[in-house]
């Protein structure tokens, strides 16, 4: 009888303790999904991608974007410059491209600026030491064409408040999803509900059944 | 507790499994099926003749058996899983984990699991003639966190052959050899793996007709299904070919001139080799021994998807059950076999399985990530690879020196 309750015991942590221990991995939080990776724009020397933004919350603390790095022929630094809404270098983040596998998401950490939010930035990314042969890929939702800049497939990461911040994000995000399909969620209460009641107490299912039995008797 | 008590505890168990862990292999086998009711007959013909206008464009990788029976129960549950399910099944954004239904979604989806998994249960405890024998593998099975997991977070239909391979097995532990051929036959039409317990089962045959019998009924319920897309080249290149396929027969070594010996085929032909010396012996050790080593020694030689440590449960059960002394080492060697998929570069073998719950659980780094920053963890992964095969070459050894006792 050991094993039922071992199973059970672990079951439970799966489902309740893991996903809050888990959290505890999560440092900074993306503003949404990286937008789709619709054209391919190689960087190498002097040819770089620019991309303009402004941040929707505080504590900046990260840009990403997936880096196409076929073969991983290209082994040298891959730099990402920081911009203020005067053009002035604010942070420069290098990151060696030789562990940045084809289509890899790569993110440039950046010291968290408390007050980010609807200020206007730019970003530079840039593989001065790659050259035509071995540059690397960066992507665009909405490719440039003339004067049109063009839209970056990139995501910004903030630094929560606190850890308890991103417990009750996740939590409300898991309880928001259970609640919008009341259905589901009443019928999978039931069931549960049912098998509780018939692990605990079997002798409801027996009565149930008995009574059923017995009712041509009766008669 | 009562059989009763048991099977409510284990379903709850399960339940609150299935509908918030999330392999994305579910959506995107059941997104393939989805072709059936479009009229796809030949689903791989269909992949290759589409492939561009398909928002999944992976290859269908299993056999027909699979996508008829799949497809089948996809057309028959879709009613009770709403307007959103279809356009869910080919999405292929990251943000298809955060759709509202996604729970209603996995937990329909995964009900054929529930159903297979319970049916292996039943088929345990009726497998003993001791009923206490049948109660306590009716347990092991149904309270193993291991196979819950592989069922129900990874969600592949490898408890479909799982619980056809055991019919079979049981089949011929009754000596019932033409229908035990025919439920190998059938296991193999949906995963070819069961093909290699065949030589071993044909050994058990009491006669040379009833051995000529099992080889051509299992050969022929494989082929029925496959007859007609045997022509097919979408067909042979997506699955009988593919590399899931003959992953089984990869690894060796290679002795030159083109010419390598396959480590899996060493093992099948010296545990098919023993018995064949042994076939005579009154003390021979029972089939399910030769099935769990086969399968035991092909798991030490390849590199194995997770959901495939499921073909060995059953027969790690009857194990268990028949010789208790096992139970540590079983387990101890279930979780040296689970650690090494954990450890794989891909996130879906350990945090993003919770991305059903949150997307953001994908941001977490994996094991193989974060013990890349400390050590190599491929020389990780070997070590536990290397300590799973002595392990096994051991359980092996000790498995047929205790059952000819």
């Amino acid at each position: 009888m050991r094993l039922p309750i071992f199973t059970t015991i672990i079951i439970l942590l799966l489902i309740l303790i893991l996903p809050l221990l888990l959290l505890q991995g999560i440092r900074q939080l993306p503003n949404g999904f990286q937008p789709p990776n619709n054209f391919i724009y190689y960087i190498y020397q002097k040819q770089n991608v620019f991309q303009k933004f402004t941040p929707s919350q505080n504590n900046l603390s990260a840009i990403g974007l997936s880096i196409k790095n076929l073969n991983l022929s290209y082994k040298d630094n891959v730099n990402l410059n920081l911009y203020d809404d005067q053009g002035a270098l604010i942070q420069q983040i290098s990151k060696s491209a030789a562990y940045i596998s084809d289509g890899d998401f790569v993110r440039f950490d950046i010291s968290p600026i408390a007050d980010s939010m609807n200020k206007h930035y730019s970003f530079e990314v840039s593989a001065p030491a790659a050259e035509s042969a071995n540059a690397l890929g960066v992507f665009y939702v909405v490719e440039p064409a003339g004067t049109t800049p063009g839209q970056l497939s990139y995501l910004e990461f903030y630094k929560p408040s606190s850890r308890f911040a991103i417990i009750r994000l996740v939590y409300s995000q898991w309880w928001a999803k259970i609640m919008a399909d009341p259905i589901f969620f009443v019928f999978y209460l039931l069931l549960i509900g049912g098998l509780l009641i018939g692990t605990l107490r079997p002798s409801v299912l027996t009565k149930f059944q008995l009574g059923r039995s017995r009712k041509p008797d009766a008669n | 507790m009562k059989i009763k008590q048991l099977l409510c505890l284990a379903i709850l168990l399960r339940i609150l499994v299935m509908p918030f862990y999330f392999h994305p292999d579910i959506k995107t086998t059941f997104y393939q099926v989805s072709f059936l009711e479009r009229g796809a007959t030949n689903i791989y013909s269909y992949i290759f003749d589409n492939r561009p206008s398909l928002t999944i464009k992976d290859d269908f990788t299993y056999f027909p058996l699979t996508y008829f029976s799949l497809g089948a129960y996809e057309a028959l549950v879709s009613p009770l899983l709403g307007p959103n399910f279809q356009s869910w099944l080919s999405g292929a954004s990251a943000s298809t984990v955060t759709l509202p239904d996604l729970f209603r979604y996995l937990f329909v989806l995964k009900l054929p699991l529930l159903i297979f998994d319970l049916a292996t249960a039943f088929l345990l405890l009726k497998a003993f003639k001791d009923p206490e024998k049948g109660r306590q593998a009716f347990i092991f099975w149904l309270f193993n966190p291991f196979s819950i997991v592989l069922i129900y977070a990874f969600s592949n239909i490898d408890i479909f052959v799982a619980f056809l391979t055991f019919v079979s097995w049981l089949y011929a532990s009754r000596n019932q050899f033409v229908r035990a051929s025919l439920f190998l036959g059938l296991a193999a039409g949906f995963k070819l793996y069961p093909l290699m317990f065949l030589p071993i089962l044909m050994i058990y045959g009491r006669s040379t007709l009833e051995r000529v019998k099992i080889i051509t009924i299992s050969l022929v319920a494989v082929a029925i299904p496959l007859i007609p897309y045997i022509g097919s080249t979408d067909f042979r290149g997506m699955a009988l070919v593919s590399g899931l396929t003959t992953r089984l027969l990869f690894p060796g070594l290679n002795i030159g001139f083109g010419e390598t010996i396959m480590l899996s085929m060493v093992a099948l032909s010296g545990l098919f080799f023993y018995l064949l010396m042994t076939q005579h012996d009154e003390d021979r050790p029972p089939l399910y021994i030769y099935y769990l080593g086969i399968l035991l020694f092909v798991f030490s030689f390849i590199h194995f998807h997770v959901s495939w440590l499921l073909w060995m449960f059953p027969f790690l059960t009857l194990l268990v059950v028949n010789n208790p002394k096992f139970k540590l080492p079983v387990m101890v060697l279930l979780l040296v076999a689970m650690l090494i998929p954990v450890l794989y570069d891909d996130k879906f073998m350990s945090v993003s399985l919770l991305s059903g719950i949150s997307p953001l659980y994908s941001l977490i780094p994996t094991p193989f990530a974060i013990l890349q920053k400390f050590f190599d963890p491929f020389l990780i992964e070997s070590g536990l690879h290397s300590a799973l095969a002595g392990a096994s070459l051991v359980l092996v050894f000790q498995m047929i020196r205790l059952a000819k006792k």
